[in-house]
């Protein structure tokens, strides 16, 4: 992935490689300083990355100066999105420098109130495209001027010290993951000194500690957190080694932010902790490195740790320097650059599939199953206002993903100009799981083909197929791009794809769709057109 | 010279290898003319890098850029030399 960095200081020297910043597959482009507009204009890179220091955004000697440098800016990098598919990274500034008076003070700093209400204006316009990172983490207050090199600033434009280098580093690092990588699917919770102090066995319901006072304040700012990450997308899965009824017992006694109903999985016995975890990965059909496990004891972290490879382990410390909350809070892969519609509703989404199995479970036949679960599949082709739902889920899917095309919205928008995108949104009887499928149809060929694994199992994909080759007057190809992945993809191609129309269905290759296959498996679901 | 700092400001050139864009040689000699090898980018990238060492080394900061440090006539990095002397005056007057 290129990224071009562009500032009003010296940039090169701040955006270094390190073990706990690597930025992995990136290739840095550094233009000369100052030169955001011509640069934006001409730039087709993957990612801009736009660092303003507070030395020139934040004096407000010349206001309007800056007011139009500012809306010049912004303006390119309008271009530059609609131009290109890139993501933009940008700071909010902190004010900055020396004042004479407090009127002075007070103007200088409504002044840098004004440009990051254009800032922060700016990137809801472009949820998607625009993450913004705090200024004022690397900016003091103005009596400690310590972060910020006045001297160095003046002589080579490099106002930044080493310690203030170190942290825009990670701010922008923690930011491009944030963007670009999967976020956790699912936190796994320990309790005892973990969402409370002390252990429920031995101090009792009543005394377990949770409060606004200290500690107890760390603990119920840690549950806040993370019902918070529970309203952005994160399933929490309550993992400890308690008798169930005390574990009710807290829950229904004490007034604390999570209930249990927050926990999509409950799972207190006296298994080992990696088994539970194990078992509620499998339940709900998620992959282990989509997992994080929080706990206060290190016995179980590491027993955790050797069970499960791919599982990142936290440790929870209520008495450390940086209290739990904030230290996860700092989790790129927990931090929600946009929250969709599916991802507020993933909670619920989730119920509806374990009772959708529990059906399952007690159906005597798999048709009977199927039948029962009375589908309703309603298909969308180009419809706009799905563009951010579709770029997710060709980032998120993985497994039933014939090509593992990863798109931007730019990219479905040039594939709907271009051809036909067909989102399905599914509805049973146990409730609505969203859009969960696309089949993007450019040149008559399947360039996107995904369904989430959360639909799998009800012949879904068939009907997508059956419907997408029956709009088409002409044959219709598919491609399959082989991933570690998307084995299951594979075999559905085989399955109904046609071999002898351009040779074996193999890695990268096209072949022609049969739509008497797919058509056959799909007779329980009932396709509607959205208008 | 102090020994010490005469590594540090070959560790900082060592460190910035594989961001500039020159060939540094392996073994540097006095008179190797860091203004004329590298353009004003890696001078404020070897400054800063320095100044970090330096910092690390000495546990307080050393301010090592001034109006001299880009002037082709007076600047420390008119030699490899000139630019050790620069570095062990300026931490000495600090």
């Amino acid at each position: 992935m290129n990224l071009l960095v562009l500032s009003d200081a010296v940039s090169k020297p701040i955006f270094r490689r390190s073990p706990s910043h690597p930025w992995e597959n990136v290739e840095f482009e550094f233009d000369a300083v100052d030169q955001f507009e011509a640069s934006l204009l001409q730039a087709s890179h993957d990612a801009v990355l736009i660092l303003l220091s507070p030395l020139t955004f934040g004096h407000a000697g010349a206001s309007e100066l800056f007011d139009d440098r500012l809306c010049g800016l912004l303006s390119a990098a309008e271009r530059y999105m609609q131009r290109t598919s890139g993501a933009l990274f940008l700071n909010m500034i902190s004010f900055q420098d020396s004042v004479s008076s407090q009127n002075q003070l007070v103007e200088r700093t409504r002044w840098a109130s004004k440009i990051n209400e254009r800032i922060m204006n700016f990137s809801e316009r472009h949820p998607h495209s625009v993450v913004l990172v705090q200024g004022s983490a690397w900016c003091p207050s103005i009596f400690n001027g310590q972060s910020l090199n006045h001297r160095s600033y003046g002589v080579m434009r490099a106002p930044f010290d080493a310690s203030s280098i170190k942290v825009i580093n990670a701010k922008y690092h923690d930011a491009f993951v944030a963007h670009f990588h999967p976020k956790k699917k699912i936190i796994f919770c320990d309790a005892d000194n973990t969402l409370w102090g002390g252990v429920i066995g031995e101090d009792g319901v009543d005394d377990i500690v949770i409060s606004q006072d200290y500690p107890g304040i760390h603990y119920l700012r840690l549950q806040q957190f993370l019902l918070e990450c529970k309203n952005n997308g994160v399933l929490l899965a309550l993992i400890t080694k308690n008798n169930l009824k005390d574990i009710e017992e807290v829950f229904s006694v004490r007034n604390m932010p999570l209930k249990l109903q927050d926990f999509i999985e409950v799972r207190a016995n006296w298994q080992p902790k990696s088994e539970n975890i194990l078992s509620v990965l499998q339940v709900l059909n998620i992959g282990a490195s989509s997992g994080l496990f929080i706990d206060d004891n290190d016995f179980e972290l590491q027993e955790v740790r050797g069970a499960i490879d791919e599982i990142e382990v936290v440790k929870i410390e209520s008495r450390a320097v940086i209290p739990p909350h904030i230290m996860l809070a700092s989790h790129p892969n927990l931090y929600a650059t946009h929250v969709t519609d599916e991802d507020r509703v993933k909670h619920q989404t989730y119920e509806n599939a374990k009772t959708r199995q529990a059906f399952s479970d007690s159906s005597e036949t798999y048709e009977e199953f199927l039948t029962g679960l009375e589908i309703v599949l309603t298909v969308s082709c180009n419809d706009r206002n799905s563009i951010p739902r579709i770029a997710q889920l060709t980032q998120k899917t993985n497994q039933f993903n014939l090509t593992t095309l990863r798109c931007s919205q730019a990219d479905i928008e040039s594939m709907m100009d271009a051809g036909a995108v067909y989102s399905f949104r599914i509805k049973d009887r146990f409730g609505d799981m969203g859009v969960v499928g696309v089949i993007a149809v450019v040149s008559n060929v399947t360039e996107v083909f995904l369904l989430s694994c959360r639909a799998f199992g009800r012949r879904i994909e068939h009907a997508m197929l059956s419907y997408v080759r029956a709009k088409s007057e002409s044959a219709v190809f598919g491609r399959y791009i082989e991933s570690q992945k998307n084995g299951i993809a594979h075999k559905f191609c085989c399955e109904n794809g046609d071999e002898s129309s351009l040779g074996e269905i193999a890695d990268g290759c096209c072949f022609e769709w049969v739509l008497e296959s797919a058509a056959m498996h799909a007779t329980h679901i009932t396709i509607v057109e959205e208008v | 010279m102090e020994p010490k700092l005469i590594e540090l400001t070959l560790t900082a050139i060592q460190n910035l290898k594989a961001d500039l864009d020159v060939d540094i040689p392996d073994k540097l000699v006095g008179d190797f003319a860091l203004i004329d090898e590298l353009d004003s980018m890696d001078l404020v990238n070897l400054i800063m890098e320095t100044e970090r060492l330096l910092e690390s080394e000495l546990g307080r900061y050393v301010a090592l850029a001034d109006d001299s440090t880009f002037d082709a006539s007076e600047s420390p990095f008119r030699s490899l030399l000139a630019w050790q002397e620069y570095v062990c005056e300026q931490s000495r007057n600090r």
